[in-house]
Parts: C-alpha cells; sequence; structure tokens
C-alpha cells in the first residue's frame, strides 16, 4: 500500500477536545452515617479502597503524631501481629498505602476482588484494634529519623520546608516545621491517643473505584457500619493564624552544595475561591507543562536547571503558590532574575493567542489524561471531597479552560503575583 | 492477555497495536534499541544527551513539543543501558500527530548548535541534581565499575564523566544519529482507542518512505566470570554509613533472570519478606534494606543496599545479610512464601496492565528483545518456578567470589 510522500511541514488536521468523559460517583451511607462513594469502572476484577479520616496535622498536638499514628496503626492488631498483616497483604497480592497529609489521614488499598473479604476483614481489625505494640514502634522511628537524616540533607527538602514555615510562620499547620530530631521526641502513648480520638467513624468517610461487586457493600456495612466506633464527643476544631515572615529573601546556607534549590511563591487561594480556576491556567502558562515560560525560558533557553516547575496549592484553610527549581549555585540569581522577569511579563503583557490556546489544549488533554480510568477517576474526585465540592468544579474548569481570555489572565496576576507578595528561598549558596 | 496485531514495513520498522477501547486516549511508544552500553567508552553519556537533543525539533517540524499540546497531548522519554524509550499520549481521534512528530525526527534532527549546547548545560545540572548533588549518589555508578571491568554496563547512563558530555561536538552528535536512529532500529507501538488497520497505514503513510539506514550490528565485550570477591570503601558527606552489595547473574532472557527476581522479591518485596522482617524490624539492624535485580538485557546484576541502625557496623550489617542469603542457599523457600511472592507478582500484573500506556511500553520492551507475545506468558514464567530452582540459584549467584560489596562511610 505505498502512497504519495505526506507533507511533513504540515501539521495533520486534528479535532479539539470539546467534553471530557466523568462518572458521577454514586454516594450512600452506611448505617452508622459514614458516606459510602463508589465509580464504578473499568474492566479488571480490581478494586481501590480509600478510608479516608480527618486525623491529619492539622489536629496533631506534637510534631509528626499524625504521621506515625497512622503508620502504627499497620504495626499489630489484638489478633494480628504485624508480620501477621504483611503476610496478609503480600500473600493476596494487595497493595496498602498509609498516608498523611494537613488535613487527612489514609488508607488506601488495592486489590483483586476475589480476595475483597479477606483484605476488608484485615484493615477493619486495622482501624478498630490496633495496638500499637512498643517494638514496632522503635523499628518505626529507626526506619523514619534515618530516611528523614538524609531526607534533610537535600536542598530540594530544605528549600521546601523552610518555603512553608515562611509563608505561613512556625506555629501553623501548614508549616512544614519538623526535622530528624523531633523523632526523638515521640510518645507512644500520644500517637495511640491521637488515633483512638480521630480514627472515628465521624471522621471517616470511604471511597471506592474499579468493578465494585455488590458483596462489597455488605462487607463495609459489616465491617464499618455499626454504631460502636462513633466518638462519645466530637472534637473541637482547632484554628491557627498565619504569620507571613516580615522578610522577603531567605537564604539557607549548605556551601558544599553544587545546586542551589530555590522556591519561589505566595500566598493564593483555595479551590472555593472564584480565582482558584483562572490560577490554574495562569499556573499552567508560567510553570505548569513542558512548554511553559520558565521551562522555555530557564531550561531551554539558559540551560541553567535540569527542571523548573510552578503549582498551586489547594489546602482546606488557604491557598498557595510556588515556583521551584534545582540550579547550578552559579546560575542561582540568574535564575531568580528570569523568574521575576517572567512574573512581571505575566502582570504588564496579555498572553498572545497563539500560546493560550496551546495552553488551553493542553490542559483539556490533561484532564482527559486526569479522568482516565477508574482510579484516576476517584483521585480527581477524591481531591474535591474536603471542600464538599462536586463535578461541578471540574465541568467549570473546563468552561474557564476555554473561555478565559488574556485580560482576565493578566488580572490575575496583577492581584496575586504582585512583586510585594512574592517570597523568595534559596537552599545552598547564591 | 494483551492482544496486539504486528506489520514490518519494507524499511523494517516494527509495528504493533493493541486496542483498548476503555479509554478516549492512545499511547505512541517508540523504543530506540540504543542505550547507554552502545557507547564509545570516552564518549559516555551520549545516548542520553541525545535524547534531550530529540526534542529540540526536527527537520520539517522546529518544535516537537508544542504541536503536540495544540492536540491536547503529552510525552516523555527515558534512556537507560540498553535502550531509548519515547513515548506519547493524546486524544485518540489525534494520533495522526503522534505519527508526524515521531516520524519527522526518526526522519532528521534540526542539529543546531544552540540546543546542542544548552541540553548539554541541562543534562550537566540534570547530572548534578541527580547523581553529584544527592546524598549516596555516586554509590551505584562506583558498585557498577567494580563489577564491570569490561562491558559497557561499568558506566552509568548519565555518563562516566561530566566531561564527556561538556566536550560532545555536533559532529558526534550527528554520527550517533545515524548509526542507531533508524527504522530497523525500532519498534513502533500504538496502544488505546486504536484500529490496527488504521495504525498500519498511518505507519506506512509517514515512517514507510523514510530510507533505509545501516546499523552496525552489536558486538560488546563480554564480561569475564569474576573469580575473586572486590571490595572498596568510600567516604563522603552523609548522615549514615550505607552498605552496597552486587552479584553477576543472567541475561534478560534466560530462565534463571526470573528465578533471580523471585529471589529478590523473597527478600526484600513488601513488609512480609525476609529481609525487612528479620532485619530491620526483628533485630532492628538496619533502617533501610533493599534487593532487587538490575534488569539489563545482558548479564545484569542482583543488587542489596542498606543503611545500618542502632549503632551496627557496616561489617556486622554485611555479615547478617551474608547470613540470610547463606540460609536461603541451604534451607531454600518454603512452598507459601513462594506462593506469596508468585501471587503478587501475578496481581501486580493485573495492575500494571489497566493502564494503556504501561501495554505499550510493555510491548515494545518484548519485541525489542525479541518477542513481544512473550509479555502474556511472564506469569507462567513465574508461575512454573519450584523451590528447588530458588535454591540453586540462590547457590549460583550468592558466592563470595561472585561479588563486589562496597562500605559507604559517613565521614565523621
Amino acid at each position: 500500500m505505498k502512497q504519495d510522500k505526506p507533507n511533513r511541514t504540515i501539521a495533520p488536521e486534528f479535532r479539539e477536545i470539546t467534553d471530557i468523559p466523568f462518572l458521577l460517583p454514586e454516594k450512600r451511607e452506611l448505617s452508622n452515617g459514614i458516606p459510602l462513594y463508589t465509580i464504578h469502572a473499568g474492566t479488571e476484577e480490581v478494586c481501590k479502597i480509600d478510608f479516608i479520616f480527618d486525623a491529619g496535622m492539622w489536629y496533631e498536638q506534637h510534631e509528626l503524631n499524625a504521621l506515625l499514628a497512622n503508620l502504627m496503626l499497620n504495626e499489630g492488631t489484638n489478633t494480628l501481629s504485624a508480620s501477621n498483616l504483611a503476610g496478609i497483604f503480600d500473600f493476596h497480592g494487595a497493595y496498602l498505602q498509609l498516608s498523611t497529609d494537613q488535613h487527612h489521614a489514609y488508607l488506601s488499598v488495592i486489590t483483586l476482588n476475589r480476595h475483597l473479604s479477606k483484605i476488608i476483614e484485615t484493615l477493619a481489625s486495622i482501624i478498630h484494634e490496633s495496638t500499637f505494640p512498643q517494638h514496632e514502634f522503635e523499628s518505626l522511628i529507626i526506619k523514619k529519623k534515618n530516611r528523614f537524616l538524609v531526607e534533610a540533607e537535600k536542598v530540594k527538602v530544605i528549600s521546601q520546608k523552610r518555603f512553608t514555615e515562611v509563608l505561613f510562620g512556625k506555629e501553623h499547620p501548614y508549616a512544614l516545621t519538623a526535622w530528624p530530631n523531633d523523632y526523638d521526641k515521640i510518645n507512644l502513648d500520644d500517637l495511640k491517643n491521637f488515633a483512638r480520638t480521630h480514627y472515628k467513624a465521624e471522621r471517616c468517610r470511604i471511597l471506592a473505584s474499579g468493578i465494585i461487586r455488590p458483596e462489597l457493600y455488605s462487607l463495609l456495612e459489616k465491617h464499618f457500619g455499626s454504631n460502636d466506633w462513633k466518638s462519645p464527643s466530637l472534637l473541637p476544631e482547632s484554628e491557627f493564624e498565619i504569620h507571613p515572615s516580615s522578610r522577603h529573601f531567605h537564604l539557607f546556607e549548605k556551601k558544599e552544595a553544587l545546586q542551589s534549590a530555590i522556591r519561589v511563591g505566595c500566598h493564593a487561594v483555595n479551590k472555593l475561591h472564584p480565582d482558584f480556576q483562572g490560577l490554574l491556567v495562569l499556573n499552567t502558562i508560567l510553570g505548569g507543562y513542558f512548554g511553559s515560560r520558565l521551562m522555555s525560558n530557564i531550561r531551554e533557553d539558559k540551560g541553567y536547571t535540569y527542571g523548573i516547575y510552578s503549582m498551586i496549592i489547594s489546602l482546606k484553610k488557604a491557598g498557595y503558590f510556588f515556583i521551584a527549581s534545582e540550579v547550578g549555585k552559579d546560575s542561582c540569581q540568574a535564575a531568580l532574575d528570569e523568574i521575576q522577569f517572567e512574573l512581571k511579563r505575566l502582570r504588564t503583557e496579555p498572553v498572545p493567542t497563539d500560546e493560550l490556546n496551546t495552553v488551553r489544549s493542553y490542559m483539556l488533554g490533561e484532564m482527559l489524561r486526569e479522568f482516565d480510568g477508574p482510579f484516576a477517576q476517584a483521585a480527581s474526585f477524591r481531591a474535591l471531597l474536603e471542600y464538599d465540592l462536586n463535578n461541578d468544579f471540574y465541568t467549570n474548569l473546563i468552561h474557564t479552560i476555554k473561555e478565559i481570555t488574556s485580560e482576565q489572565l493578566m488580572e490575575l496576576s496583577n492581584r496575586y503575583f504582585k512583586e510585594e507578595n512574592i517570597y523568595e528561598v534559596v537552599a545552598g549558596s547564591k | 492477555m494483551i492482544q496486539f496485531d504486528k506489520i514490518v514495513l519494507e524499511n523494517g520498522l516494527k509495528v504493533l497495536v493493541h486496542r483498548d477501547t476503555t479509554t478516549p486516549l492512545a499511547a505512541l511508544n517508540i523504543c530506540y534499541d540504543v542505550g547507554s552500553r552502545d557507547e564509545d567508552p570516552n564518549l559516555t553519556g551520549f545516548a542520553h544527551l541525545f535524547e534531550h537533543l530529540m526534542f529540540g525539533g526536527s527537520v520539517n517540524i522546529p518544535s516537537y513539543d508544542e504541536p503536540l499540546q495544540q492536540v491536547g497531548g503529552d510525552n516523555n522519554a527515558f534512556t537507560s543501558n540498553d535502550i531509548t524509550n519515547y513515548y506519547l499520549t493524546l486524544p485518540s481521534e489525534n494520533i495522526e500527530t503522534g505519527f508526524w512528530l515521531e516520524s519527522d525526527r526518526m526522519l532528521e534532527l534540526a542539529f543546531s548548535e544552540k540546543s546542542l549546547e544548552v541540553q548539554r548545560n541541562v543534562v550537566i545540572e540534570e547530572f548534578k541534581q541527580r547523581y553529584l548533588n544527592q546524598p549516596y549518589g555516586d554509590a551505584w555508578p562506583k558498585i557498577r565499575k567494580m563489577a564491570y571491568q569490561v562491558h559497557p554496563y561499568s558506566w552509568p547512563t548519565i555518563g562516566k564523566d561530566i566531561s564527556h558530555i561538556e566536550n560532545a561536538t555536533l559532529y558526534q552528535v550527528k554520527e550517533f544519529f545515524y548509526r542507531h536512529y533508524a527504522h530497523n532500529n525500532a519498534v513502533l507501538v500504538a496502544t488505546g482507542n486504536v484500529d490496527s488497520d488504521q495504525i498500519f497505514q498511518l505507519a506506512e503513510k509517514w515512517f514507510g518512505p523514510i530510507p533505509y539506514r545501516e546499523v552496525p550490528l552489536r558486538n560488546l565485550p563480554q564480561e569475564p566470570v569474576q573469580k575473586e570477591l572486590r571490595f572498596e570503601e568510600m567516604e563522603r558527606d552523609v548522615p549514615i554509613d550505607s552498605l552496597y552489595m552486587a552479584y553477576h547473574m543472567s541475561d534478560r532472557l534466560a530462565p534463571e533472570y526470573y528465578t533471580a527476581d523471585l529471589i529478590s522479591d523473597i527478600l526484600s518485596n513488601g513488609h512480609s519478606s525476609r529481609l525487612y522482617r528479620r532485619l530491620v524490624i526483628d533485630k532492628q539492624m538496619f533502617s533501610e534494606l533493599d534487593a532487587f535485580i538490575s534488569g539489563d538485557n545482558d548479564p545484569g546484576l542482583f543488587m542489596i543496599s542498606g543503611k545500618p541502625a542502632n549503632g551496627f557496623s557496616l561489617d556486622q550489617a554485611k555479615e547478617a545479610i551474608l547470613n540470610e542469603l547463606q540460609q536461603l542457599c541451604e534451607e531454600g523457600v518454603e512452598s507459601n512464601e513462594l506462593e506469596k511472592v508468585k501471587n503478587k507478582f501475578e496481581a501486580t500484573l493485573v495492575y500494571t496492565n489497566m493502564s494503556y500506556l504501561n501495554k505499550a511500553m510493555g510491548l515494545a520492551n518484548f519485541e525489542n528483545l525479541g518477542d513481544a507475545s512473550q509479555i502474556n506468558n511472564q506469569a507462567d514464567r513465574y508461575r512454573a518456578i519450584t523451590p528447588e530452582r530458588i535454591r540453586e540459584t540462590a547457590q549460583k549467584l550468592f558466592t563470595p567470589e561472585n561479588s563486589s560489596i562496597l562500605y559507604y562511610r559517613a565521614r565523621k
């Protein structure tokens, strides 16, 4: 089937992305009121279940307690030792992932449906009757502390932590202020108490995705639906004040480092604010994809770095924006100058139509990827749960991506990326 | 079971298609049979530097990324010791854009001094970011060098020395391109919401007219059998000591490969694995301990790395690991333990193959190894492994004369 030579100088025709097929999760409640969201999709007999607890750093009295309480859940229960637990998950090819963020703690499991019953029963034991044994606690502390000692050497990690401290103030839970020595101060009883008060039915939501078998509902009801694990009383919700640093430039010296890690950014808004979606577009233009202005300028034109990117972070009670990169120490100031130059350009010049159209297409493609397959859909939905937002958020985002104008983007730049709002943090040398 | 169709174009390009209609997207993956093992020992890091240059525009298309982003696509690439793999994903109806871009850069790159100069700097910064400016970043390159004395696996993909990148010339870059970037040295795989006939037509249209290029046959020096234990120490500004061990193992296609892989799972995959359970948790001797295989196409390495904790010395740490290996050689595994790692492998395979992109990469990799259909009998390969084979393989692998050991000490 020989054909004429193709014309390589003209791009093939293509179709614009018009809509993103996403499923609305089905919502129901267990008898004790725990919301259960399910996304039924996919072709493999596989299911992922997230247990989401209001048990993140926001609620801890002492540094690292939320994180360690979460990890200790899986270190032994009334009926199963740590070794038994590990054996059950491994033998059935199931993966249990424990994680914590600012407001939540997660137990996420992925399993073949044929082992659903065993896995859910095991999860119930972990969540309801964890024993927090001393020996496993010691092993965990050794492990985590040593890992952290290594991490804390990395300029990237130093800049990341210091940046949140500069933005929020040391006392705020959004400041990542833990350092390796904090592991020496951990008290096992504190962890136990934290788990006993925070891993409760009222603080729990469940999200399941994949091929959802009917028995999933009965298994979850059986193991998690009773009133036995409700709290006797609701915990008060703490509030914290934000105390940003008065200085806008911070250098954390590490003289022997070959590269310096840069974080530049400012306060912004979270997903609940009407500006948020426009900021996502603005962020993409600046540093949210390979063709972004920061990548084009600082990597692809100047070669100062292997990578540079920017992000808008939405947290339940605040939002912020940052640019991050690791650059050769001799290029550090030049890179900072170029970053300021790009921010200024956004404030003073409208984004050209071609560039904006590329970003629109790229972002819609990215959304297709973010909603591709049951687990991706679940992750996208999970990202809205804490705000009590639903998929309208994404419908509106699609609209914003398609319709936002260069003028609106320039307005946003002037509202958020003002020079006097910007903080610069450098770890390494300059 | 991953169903696929395959044709070979006249110029030698192998084209494979796997249809997955659960996604509105498609992936296009091109695997070139060239990696850092194909480099001149005095021009190391070239395959990887070249991967960067592949994004600097091609003969008819000034920018690779922009047209792809305009149709909602995204892309990336990686270089290993064995291959250079490029992949992109996009809405399936726009897949022709992928063919247009990929075929043009196979046809000819827009070689420019500016692009070379910038990418040299970018790669030098990558070298720093991944290796030189990372705690323990120079440990694996070091132990590779100890284990391989003649085979080009002795240097890492990023290169032996930063000066090789710094001194790369446009002439060398061009030569590398014409020697390795050719149809007859590549596998093209499309997966996702695509149709075989459509893909074959597009392949013919865009890749068919590119002329055949002579690709020299690979003729690499093979590593002689190691006859005695190799041991070295080094000292760096890191917070804690670390231990690295490497044992020579088989190539990718030998039956021993699968057995060695399962042995690494028995030792360290998951919290129920032997090394983790016994040495990290029970004895609290290590804060980290891993065993894994390098996964190379030519004879590779079985690697173990660990960080001793709680005041245990590197000697004690090493002895504890050797003791575990010894036990495996003498007593083998229990059937339940073997069953566990096989189950885990199979489940992981199911999870992995839920992604159309993973399937594209997997097919390309196996086709590059000689036969894409091998992707479908991996589970059987692992299933067939017996406790006897585990023990025999362990006995063959874990001998002192087959080992390289590196003590990486924290400067006091």
